[in-house]
């Protein structure tokens, strides 16, 4: 295990792509998280949505939007194992086809880990500055970050199967972006008066974060809930795993159905 | 002697044909077995097969005597067609990655590095090597941790002649450690240089396989000369151990039936009166075999 994931260290270490995206979706949510106090609607309903404990949902929220950014960052990972080879290459050298992808599925754990920690400082940071109550740190509203962190976990899995089932970077990303207007397709038109909307998989881990802003909450949740809540919706965090225990195996057993 | 590969009528259907069809062998410890064939004959498929990157439609095979499991094969190096590593990595992290796989020590990178001479240029960057080089880390890595078998697939593919010698040297060093080594190649002359057993392949099938010196001299081919070539092709067809005779530049070929010598066939001519300029015994070169295998198959 420990081997595993240095191993999947040294391959995202060296990578520059991997630095220079990872560095590039922390500069924008910084950006955008800072700024989420100049949004218009936002001093309508609560007083500064970067102070505690508002801010759980602000970065959480924000920096779900930017999203791509870490899919692509999986979707490239992946799609070099087969570009260069060493997914057939770990095979030979002996790992067994379900430890390849459990390895590569350590990368998805990282690199949300990495984001997450980075979401929770930057909001630490953020909230510490604009002067919010210290008791306030850890409420209810922390669940978020959970929310957050299975969200991430959630849409790269979702990112990984597509890169496992395509192999090659270009169609996975087309595919990758391509499903997000599948899924409005269906959340609008197709499943417009049928609750299976708010089980599609995208729109479940949208519900995992909030906007705080009251006006939005009904366009932009994903389970219509009917008032603002100010913790996670667990429900939907269940349905998010199962979603991401989905993709996983759907992933093992493509690739072990396959000649690599 | 103890089995190191079984292959049990192996078979690979792709839709429209046959990649590995009925294919069974067995591979003893210690021995240099080629996997000879033309391109597309199914070697790399057979190899993929057993290293488990590949199903078989039907067949079986065993490692080591035992029911197949993916760790059997951290005791075993392979070179499958092409080196497989990442191109924006040094060679040395490349090899710290095959080495964790195999749960190998980090230490032997350095050994495994000296034996292909590689060691001055292991911080490099792998996209920075040439063809000869990628081959060797390649060999490297299938080295590390002195596995008990080693698969090469075309290890000399598309090298300059200088750093096919290097390789083979490599590979004749490896085998004097008692390394067992699997080397599928269409290149005659390194299976003839290199191997004791020999398996040659075609379209999937096993035309024909033993020891090298087996498949060598498994035609009796006499080399024959005289000032009266006529008089000798009539004297020679009428041979009661004559079986086949082709005509050369300045001899005739002559392939005797398996149970008559060279001796009685000298004797015969004598006693007819032909006197001999030329007489050799010739093992047929396997380059001629394998034309005349693989060309009627």
């Amino acid at each position: 295990m420990l081997d595993l994931i240095s191993i999947e260290y040294i391959k995202l270490k060296n990578n520059s792509s991997f630095w220079i995206i990872l560095v590039f979706y922390m500069l924008i949510s910084f950006y955008v998280v800072g700024k989420a106090d100049s949004l218009p609607a936002g001093s309508d309903v609560f007083a500064n949505p970067l102070q505690f404990p508002m801010i759980w949902l602000t970065s959480t929220y924000c920096a779900s939007f930017l999203v791509l950014f870490p899919s692509i960052l999986i979707i490239l990972n992946i799609g070099n194992e087969f570009k260069y080879k060493t997914a057939k290459q770990h095979v030979i050298d002996g790992l067994s086809k379900t430890t390849f992808i459990l390895s590569k599925f350590i990368s998805v754990c990282l690199i949300a880990t990495i984001i997450t920690i980075y979401v929770i400082l930057l909001s630490l940071f953020l909230g510490w500055q604009s002067g919010g109550e210290i008791q306030d740190f850890f409420g209810e509203q922390f669940s978020f970050i959970t929310g957050f962190y299975i969200q991430l976990i959630g849409v790269l899995s979702f990112a990984f199967l597509i890169a496992i089932l395509f192999k090659r970077t270009g169609i996975s990303i087309v595919v990758f972006v391509g499903y997000y207007f599948i899924e409005v397709i269906l959340y609008y038109l197709v499943f417009k008066d049928s609750p299976i909307r708010d089980y599609l998989p995208l729109e479940v881990f949208n519900s995992l974060t909030f906007s705080p802003i009251k006006d939005n909450l009904d366009s932009f949740s994903g389970l219509s809930i009917p008032e603002f809540k100010l913790s996670l919706n667990w429900f939907s965090a269940a349905i998010g795993a199962i979603y991401i225990a989905i993709c996983l195996s759907l992933s093992i057993l493509i690739f072990n159905r396959r000649d690599v | 002697m103890d089995t190191i590969l079984k292959i049990d009528s192996l078979t690979k259907k792709y839709p429209s044909l046959f990649a590995v069809s009925q294919l069974s062998l067995s591979i003893d410890k210690g021995s240099v077995f080629g996997l000879l064939g033309p391109n597309g004959s199914g070697k790399t498929t057979t190899l993929g097969i057993i290293l488990g990157v590949a199903s078989a439609t039907s067949g079986n095979f065993s490692w080591f005597g035992k029911k197949n499991s993916s760790s059997d094969r951290k005791k075993i190096g392979a070179l499958l067609e092409t080196p497989n590593f990442y191109s924006y990595l040094s060679a040395k992290s490349n090899l710290k990655i095959s080495a964790k796989i195999k749960g190998i020590d980090l230490k032997d990178i350095d050994r495994v590095a000296e034996i292909v001479n590689l060691k001055d240029r292991l911080n490099d960057k792998f996209k920075t090597y040439s063809l000869g080089m990628k081959q060797r880390l390649a060999i490297a890595s299938a080295l590390l941790g002195n596995p008990e078998v080693l698969v090469l697939d075309e290890p000399t593919n598309g090298l300059d002649p200088q750093g096919i010698a290097e390789i083979r040297t490599v590979i004749q060093n490896i085998s004097k450690m008692g390394v067992t080594i699997i080397l599928a190649s269409h290149a005659l002359d390194e299976v003839e240089k290199v191997c004791s057993h020999v398996c040659v392949i075609k379209k999937g099938k096993s035309l024909i396989q033993g020891s090298v010196s087996d498949v060598l001299v498994g035609e009796n081919l006499i080399e024959v000369a005289c000032s009266e070539i006529e008089k000798l092709k009539e004297i020679t067809t009428k041979f009661s151990g004559f079986k086949a005779l082709k005509e050369e530049n300045h001899y005739l070929l002559v392939t005797l039936k398996d149970s008559s010598s060279s001796i009685e066939f000298s004797k015969y001519l004598i006693t007819n009166n032909i006197i001999i300029s030329h007489f050799v015994k010739r093992t047929k070169s396997l380059e001629e075999f394998f034309l005349e295998t693989t060309k009627d198959a």
